[in-house]
Protein backbone atom coordinates (compact mmCIF):
# COMPACT_ATOMS: atom_id res chain seq x y z
CA UNK A 1 0.00 0.00 0.00
CA UNK A 2 2.62 2.48 1.06
CA UNK A 3 4.42 2.36 -2.87
CA UNK A 4 1.02 2.41 -4.56
CA UNK A 5 0.56 5.31 -2.11
CA UNK A 6 4.06 7.11 -3.08
CA UNK A 7 3.40 6.72 -7.10
CA UNK A 8 0.14 8.42 -6.24
CA UNK A 9 1.76 11.27 -4.35
CA UNK A 10 4.35 12.12 -7.26
CA UNK A 11 1.86 11.36 -10.18
CA UNK A 12 -0.70 13.72 -8.45
CA UNK A 13 2.68 16.57 -7.92
CA UNK A 14 3.14 15.81 -11.50
CA UNK A 15 -0.30 16.65 -12.61
CA UNK A 16 -0.38 19.78 -10.72
CA UNK A 17 2.71 21.51 -11.75
CA UNK A 18 3.16 19.97 -14.95
CA UNK A 19 4.93 23.42 -16.78
CA UNK A 20 8.01 22.37 -14.98
CA UNK A 21 10.42 24.66 -17.53
CA UNK A 22 8.32 27.38 -16.49
CA UNK A 23 10.19 27.52 -13.17
CA UNK A 24 13.44 28.64 -14.85
CA UNK A 25 11.52 31.15 -16.68
CA UNK A 26 10.41 33.53 -14.11
CA UNK A 27 6.91 33.43 -15.13
CA UNK A 28 3.68 32.10 -14.71
CA UNK A 29 1.66 29.42 -16.42
CA UNK A 30 -1.36 30.89 -17.61
CA UNK A 31 -4.57 29.11 -18.83
CA UNK A 32 -8.11 28.09 -18.68
CA UNK A 33 -6.74 24.95 -16.39
CA UNK A 34 -6.28 27.70 -13.41
CA UNK A 35 -9.86 27.70 -13.33
CA UNK A 36 -9.72 24.03 -11.57
CA UNK A 37 -8.95 23.85 -7.98
CA UNK A 38 -6.58 21.18 -7.11
CA UNK A 39 -7.46 19.11 -4.15
CA UNK A 40 -3.84 19.65 -2.64
CA UNK A 41 -1.99 22.65 -1.36
CA UNK A 42 0.02 23.96 -4.78
CA UNK A 43 0.07 27.42 -4.94
CA UNK A 44 -1.60 28.71 -7.79
CA UNK A 45 1.54 31.41 -7.99
CA UNK A 46 3.91 28.57 -8.61
CA UNK A 47 5.43 28.57 -11.97
CA UNK A 48 4.67 24.89 -12.87
CA UNK A 49 1.18 24.89 -11.44
CA UNK A 50 -1.36 24.05 -13.48
CA UNK A 51 -4.78 24.63 -11.26
CA UNK A 52 -5.48 26.86 -8.77
CA UNK A 53 -4.92 26.44 -4.91
CA UNK A 54 -8.36 25.73 -3.06
CA UNK A 55 -6.70 27.90 0.27
CA UNK A 56 -5.98 30.78 -1.92
CA UNK A 57 -8.58 30.81 -3.74
CA UNK A 58 -10.99 30.74 -0.31
CA UNK A 59 -8.91 33.60 1.24
CA UNK A 60 -9.59 35.83 -2.27
CA UNK A 61 -13.29 35.38 -1.96
CA UNK A 62 -13.43 36.01 1.82
CA UNK A 63 -11.54 39.59 0.95
CA UNK A 64 -13.97 40.37 -1.72
CA UNK A 65 -17.23 39.21 0.01
CA UNK A 66 -19.11 42.21 -1.96
CA UNK A 67 -18.64 40.26 -5.52
CA UNK A 68 -20.71 37.16 -3.52
CA UNK A 69 -19.70 34.03 -1.86
CA UNK A 70 -17.51 31.88 -4.57
CA UNK A 71 -20.18 28.74 -4.55
CA UNK A 72 -17.31 27.10 -7.17
CA UNK A 73 -14.32 27.34 -4.50
CA UNK A 74 -16.41 26.55 -1.25
CA UNK A 75 -18.38 23.40 -3.46
CA UNK A 76 -14.85 22.56 -4.63
CA UNK A 77 -13.53 22.07 -0.99
CA UNK A 78 -16.64 20.43 0.45
CA UNK A 79 -16.93 17.74 -2.76
CA UNK A 80 -12.88 17.06 -1.72
CA UNK A 81 -13.71 17.07 2.26
CA UNK A 82 -17.42 14.59 1.53
CA UNK A 83 -16.12 12.43 -0.47
CA UNK A 84 -12.16 12.13 0.85
CA UNK A 85 -11.47 14.02 4.02
CA UNK A 86 -7.90 14.12 4.44
CA UNK A 87 -7.18 11.05 1.97
CA UNK A 88 -6.28 14.00 0.49
CA UNK A 89 -3.11 14.80 2.71
CA UNK A 90 -1.65 10.89 2.26
CA UNK A 91 -2.19 10.82 -0.87
CA UNK A 92 -2.65 13.82 -3.06
CA UNK A 93 -0.78 16.59 -1.56
CA UNK A 94 2.39 17.74 -3.12
CA UNK A 95 3.74 19.07 0.79
CA UNK A 96 2.64 16.40 2.22
CA UNK A 97 4.90 14.63 0.21
CA UNK A 98 7.72 17.08 0.04
CA UNK A 99 7.83 16.73 4.43
CA UNK A 100 7.49 12.89 4.47
CA UNK A 101 10.67 12.95 1.88
CA UNK A 102 12.61 14.85 4.26
CA UNK A 103 11.38 12.70 7.41
CA UNK A 104 13.56 9.99 5.41
CA UNK A 105 16.61 12.00 5.62
CA UNK A 106 18.78 10.57 8.40
CA UNK A 107 18.59 12.85 11.67
CA UNK A 108 17.53 12.63 15.14
CA UNK A 109 13.42 11.89 15.12
CA UNK A 110 11.31 13.35 17.81
CA UNK A 111 8.86 10.94 18.21
CA UNK A 112 6.43 12.52 20.89
CA UNK A 113 2.39 13.25 19.47
CA UNK A 114 2.29 17.05 20.69
CA UNK A 115 -1.28 16.36 21.47
CA UNK A 116 -2.39 20.15 21.99
CA UNK A 117 -0.08 21.57 19.37
CA UNK A 118 -2.63 20.32 16.61
CA UNK A 119 -4.83 22.68 17.69
CA UNK A 120 -3.00 25.64 16.11
CA UNK A 121 -4.16 24.64 12.45
CA UNK A 122 -7.45 25.31 13.71
CA UNK A 123 -6.75 28.94 14.75
CA UNK A 124 -4.80 29.54 11.79
CA UNK A 125 -8.30 28.52 9.64
CA UNK A 126 -10.44 30.80 11.99
CA UNK A 127 -7.63 33.51 12.10
CA UNK A 128 -5.73 33.86 9.68
CA UNK A 129 -7.88 31.97 6.66
CA UNK A 130 -11.30 33.49 7.61
CA UNK A 131 -11.42 36.50 10.19
CA UNK A 132 -8.48 38.58 8.60
CA UNK A 133 -9.31 38.18 5.24
CA UNK A 134 -13.38 39.36 5.76
CA UNK A 135 -12.54 41.86 8.41
CA UNK A 136 -9.31 43.82 6.97
CA UNK A 137 -11.51 44.02 3.55
CA UNK A 138 -14.58 45.00 5.07
CA UNK A 139 -12.04 48.03 6.78
CA UNK A 140 -9.60 48.61 3.76
CA UNK A 141 -11.76 47.86 0.68
CA UNK A 142 -9.12 45.61 -0.65
CA UNK A 143 -8.37 41.72 -0.12
CA UNK A 144 -6.22 40.30 2.46
CA UNK A 145 -5.08 36.75 2.21
CA UNK A 146 -3.26 36.65 5.34
CA UNK A 147 -2.58 33.23 5.63
CA UNK A 148 -0.92 33.59 2.12
CA UNK A 149 0.73 36.80 3.00
CA UNK A 150 2.48 35.49 6.20
CA UNK A 151 3.02 31.69 6.43
CA UNK A 152 1.76 29.59 3.65
CA UNK A 153 5.33 27.63 2.60
CA UNK A 154 4.34 26.09 -0.82
CA UNK A 155 4.00 29.72 -1.59
CA UNK A 156 7.16 30.63 -1.32
CA UNK A 157 8.94 27.61 -2.82
CA UNK A 158 7.00 29.07 -5.90
CA UNK A 159 7.99 32.60 -4.77
CA UNK A 160 11.81 31.73 -4.85
CA UNK A 161 11.90 30.59 -8.42
CA UNK A 162 9.71 33.41 -9.49
CA UNK A 163 12.41 35.59 -8.01
CA UNK A 164 15.32 33.94 -8.57
CA UNK A 165 14.52 33.82 -12.20
CA UNK A 166 12.67 37.27 -12.65
CA UNK A 167 14.70 40.55 -12.12
CA UNK A 168 11.62 43.20 -11.70
CA UNK A 169 10.50 40.69 -8.98
CA UNK A 170 13.72 40.15 -7.25
CA UNK A 171 13.62 44.03 -6.66
CA UNK A 172 10.27 43.77 -4.78
CA UNK A 173 11.46 41.31 -2.57
CA UNK A 174 11.71 42.56 1.12
CA UNK A 175 11.29 41.92 5.36
CA UNK A 176 8.11 39.68 4.15
CA UNK A 177 9.79 37.64 1.58
CA UNK A 178 12.68 37.40 4.29
CA UNK A 179 10.20 35.77 7.09
CA UNK A 180 8.34 33.42 4.68
CA UNK A 181 11.78 31.95 3.77
CA UNK A 182 12.36 31.78 7.30
CA UNK A 183 9.24 29.83 8.24
CA UNK A 184 9.25 27.55 5.02
CA UNK A 185 13.11 26.71 6.15
CA UNK A 186 11.99 26.19 9.70
CA UNK A 187 9.27 23.43 8.59
CA UNK A 188 11.76 22.01 6.39
CA UNK A 189 14.00 21.28 8.92
CA UNK A 190 11.75 20.23 11.51
CA UNK A 191 10.78 17.78 9.05
CA UNK A 192 13.60 16.23 8.90
CA UNK A 193 12.91 15.26 12.76
CA UNK A 194 9.06 15.23 13.00
CA UNK A 195 6.71 13.86 10.79
CA UNK A 196 4.75 16.32 8.71
CA UNK A 197 4.83 18.90 11.43
CA UNK A 198 3.04 21.42 8.55
CA UNK A 199 0.27 18.93 8.54
CA UNK A 200 -0.18 18.27 11.94
CA UNK A 201 0.07 21.92 13.39
CA UNK A 202 -0.10 24.55 11.14
CA UNK A 203 -2.35 23.61 7.85
CA UNK A 204 -5.65 25.33 7.68
CA UNK A 205 -6.50 23.25 4.26
CA UNK A 206 -5.92 20.03 6.53
CA UNK A 207 -8.11 21.10 9.43
CA UNK A 208 -11.03 21.57 6.96
CA UNK A 209 -10.62 18.22 5.93
CA UNK A 210 -9.97 16.75 9.20
CA UNK A 211 -13.69 17.95 10.17
CA UNK A 212 -14.65 15.75 7.36
CA UNK A 213 -12.84 12.67 8.38
CA UNK A 214 -15.63 10.73 9.98
CA UNK A 215 -18.14 11.44 7.70
CA UNK A 216 -16.16 11.38 3.91
CA UNK A 217 -17.08 8.79 2.24
CA UNK A 218 -13.58 7.19 1.72
CA UNK A 219 -12.64 6.19 5.63
CA UNK A 220 -11.51 3.82 7.45
CA UNK A 221 -13.48 0.92 9.32
CA UNK A 222 -12.50 -0.56 12.46
CA UNK A 223 -13.70 -4.11 12.94
CA UNK A 224 -14.06 -4.31 16.71
CA UNK A 225 -15.21 -8.18 16.63
CA UNK A 226 -11.54 -8.84 15.06
CA UNK A 227 -9.15 -6.77 16.87
CA UNK A 228 -6.91 -8.27 19.79
CA UNK A 229 -5.80 -5.19 20.89
CA UNK A 230 -2.62 -5.78 20.14
CA UNK A 231 -1.02 -2.48 19.40
CA UNK A 232 0.28 -2.73 16.27
CA UNK A 233 -1.29 -0.53 14.78
CA UNK A 234 -0.73 2.15 17.20
CA UNK A 235 2.81 1.79 16.71
CA UNK A 236 2.68 2.05 12.94
CA UNK A 237 1.02 5.23 13.00
CA UNK A 238 3.44 8.03 11.53
CA UNK A 239 0.93 10.84 13.50
CA UNK A 240 0.86 9.22 16.44
CA UNK A 241 -2.84 7.96 16.40
CA UNK A 242 -4.18 4.93 18.21
CA UNK A 243 -6.64 3.76 14.89
CA UNK A 244 -8.27 1.61 17.31
CA UNK A 245 -9.27 4.32 19.75
CA UNK A 246 -9.32 7.51 17.73
CA UNK A 247 -10.16 5.69 14.32
CA UNK A 248 -10.96 8.53 11.51
CA UNK A 249 -9.50 10.96 14.03
CA UNK A 250 -8.86 14.83 12.30
CA UNK A 251 -5.43 13.87 11.96
CA UNK A 252 -5.93 10.25 10.25
CA UNK A 253 -4.63 11.37 6.59
CA UNK A 254 -5.22 7.68 5.69
CA UNK A 255 -1.92 6.75 4.97
CA UNK A 256 -3.10 3.18 5.86
CA UNK A 257 -0.15 1.70 7.50
CA UNK A 258 -2.40 0.43 10.22
CA UNK A 259 -4.71 -1.22 7.61
CA UNK A 260 -1.17 -2.92 5.66
CA UNK A 261 0.15 -3.61 9.92
CA UNK A 262 -2.66 -5.10 11.55
CA UNK A 263 -2.25 -8.56 11.81
CA UNK A 264 -5.97 -9.47 12.29
CA UNK A 265 -7.07 -7.51 9.39
CA UNK A 266 -9.37 -5.42 11.50
CA UNK A 267 -9.01 -2.14 9.62
CA UNK A 268 -9.88 -1.42 5.94
CA UNK A 269 -11.02 1.39 3.66
CA UNK A 270 -14.44 1.68 3.51
CA UNK A 271 -15.73 0.02 -0.05
CA UNK A 272 -13.33 -3.51 0.74
CA UNK A 273 -14.34 -6.26 2.02
CA UNK B 1 -30.91 -20.04 25.02
CA UNK B 2 -27.77 -22.12 25.71
CA UNK B 3 -24.89 -19.68 27.46
CA UNK B 4 -22.22 -19.98 24.29
CA UNK B 5 -24.84 -18.44 21.99
CA UNK B 6 -24.86 -15.14 23.65
CA UNK B 7 -21.08 -13.79 22.61
CA UNK B 8 -22.30 -14.64 19.00
CA UNK B 9 -25.55 -12.59 19.32
CA UNK B 10 -24.16 -9.91 20.86
CA UNK B 11 -21.67 -9.59 18.20
CA UNK B 12 -24.18 -9.84 15.67
CA UNK B 13 -26.28 -7.12 17.58
CA UNK B 14 -22.94 -4.96 17.56
CA UNK B 15 -22.70 -5.45 13.85
CA UNK B 16 -26.30 -4.69 12.77
CA UNK B 17 -25.78 -1.35 15.22
CA UNK B 18 -22.82 -0.38 13.60
CA UNK B 19 -24.70 -1.25 9.60
CA UNK B 20 -27.43 1.11 10.47
CA UNK B 21 -24.61 3.76 12.36
CA UNK B 22 -22.47 3.51 8.83
CA UNK B 23 -25.73 3.75 6.80
CA UNK B 24 -26.58 7.32 8.50
CA UNK B 25 -22.56 8.05 7.84
CA UNK B 26 -22.60 7.39 4.54
CA UNK B 27 -26.19 9.18 4.04
CA UNK B 28 -24.64 12.41 5.50
CA UNK B 29 -21.50 12.29 3.56
CA UNK B 30 -23.62 11.76 0.23
CA UNK B 31 -25.71 14.56 0.89
CA UNK B 32 -23.06 16.91 1.40
CA UNK B 33 -21.20 15.49 -1.72
CA UNK B 34 -24.66 16.53 -3.42
CA UNK B 35 -24.71 19.62 -2.19
CA UNK B 36 -20.68 20.34 -3.45
CA UNK B 37 -22.21 19.34 -6.72
CA UNK B 38 -25.01 21.60 -6.72
CA UNK B 39 -22.48 24.25 -5.40
CA UNK B 40 -19.95 24.12 -8.14
CA UNK B 41 -22.76 24.15 -10.56
CA UNK B 42 -23.95 27.13 -9.64
CA UNK B 43 -20.67 28.81 -9.33
CA UNK B 44 -20.49 27.52 -12.93
CA UNK B 45 -23.19 29.12 -14.27
CA UNK B 46 -22.35 32.53 -12.01
CA UNK B 47 -19.12 32.89 -13.90
CA UNK B 48 -17.03 31.59 -10.48
CA UNK B 49 -14.87 29.60 -12.17
CA UNK B 50 -13.91 32.33 -15.01
CA UNK B 51 -12.95 34.49 -11.20
CA UNK B 52 -10.86 31.48 -9.77
CA UNK B 53 -9.50 31.40 -13.47
CA UNK B 54 -8.73 34.97 -13.74
CA UNK B 55 -6.98 35.00 -9.72
CA UNK B 56 -4.63 31.82 -10.90
CA UNK B 57 -3.54 33.68 -13.95
CA UNK B 58 -2.29 36.29 -12.18
CA UNK B 59 0.66 36.34 -10.06
CA UNK B 60 -0.13 36.51 -6.05
CA UNK B 61 2.05 38.92 -4.84
CA UNK B 62 1.06 37.75 -0.50
CA UNK B 63 1.42 34.14 -1.92
CA UNK B 64 5.32 34.51 -3.04
CA UNK B 65 5.76 36.83 -0.16
CA UNK B 66 6.25 40.26 -1.69
CA UNK B 67 2.52 41.46 -1.15
S1 LIG C 1 -2.30 19.12 5.83
FE1 LIG C 1 -2.13 20.65 4.18
S2 LIG C 1 -0.02 20.50 3.43
FE2 LIG C 1 -0.44 18.68 4.66
S3 LIG C 1 -1.04 17.18 3.19
FE3 LIG C 1 -2.93 18.12 3.96
S4 LIG C 1 -3.39 19.81 2.55
FE4 LIG C 1 -1.27 19.16 2.19
S1 LIG D 1 -3.28 -3.96 14.71
FE1 LIG D 1 -5.32 -4.73 14.23
S2 LIG D 1 -5.71 -6.25 15.74
FE2 LIG D 1 -4.01 -5.05 16.48
S3 LIG D 1 -4.98 -3.49 17.75
FE3 LIG D 1 -4.75 -2.63 15.74
S4 LIG D 1 -6.70 -3.06 14.75
FE4 LIG D 1 -6.61 -4.37 16.52
S1 LIG E 1 -4.57 5.96 11.73
FE1 LIG E 1 -3.77 4.60 10.13
S2 LIG E 1 -4.32 5.62 8.20
FE2 LIG E 1 -4.55 7.14 9.85
S3 LIG E 1 -2.62 8.24 9.90
FE3 LIG E 1 -2.47 6.56 11.38
S4 LIG E 1 -1.57 4.84 10.23
FE4 LIG E 1 -2.27 6.32 8.74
Amino acid sequence: MDKRRKITQFITTLLYNPFVTNLFKGRLHTGSTKGVCVPGLNCYSCPAAAGSCPLGSLQQNLGNLKKGVNTYVVGSILFFAALFGRFVCGWLCPFGLLQELLYKIPFPKCVKRFKYLGWLKYVMLVVLVIALPIVISIEKGMGYPAFCKYICPQGTIGGMFLIGFNETLRAQAGLTFIIKTIILVGILICSMSIFRPFCRFICPLGAIYGLFNKIALIRIKHDKTTCTNCGVCEKACPMKLNPVTECNHADCIRCGKCISKCPAGSLKFTGKK
Amino acid sequence: MTGWMIPFMMRSIHRSKNGVFMKKINLIGIILLILSVVLITIGAYTGKVKETERKGNTICLECIGLG
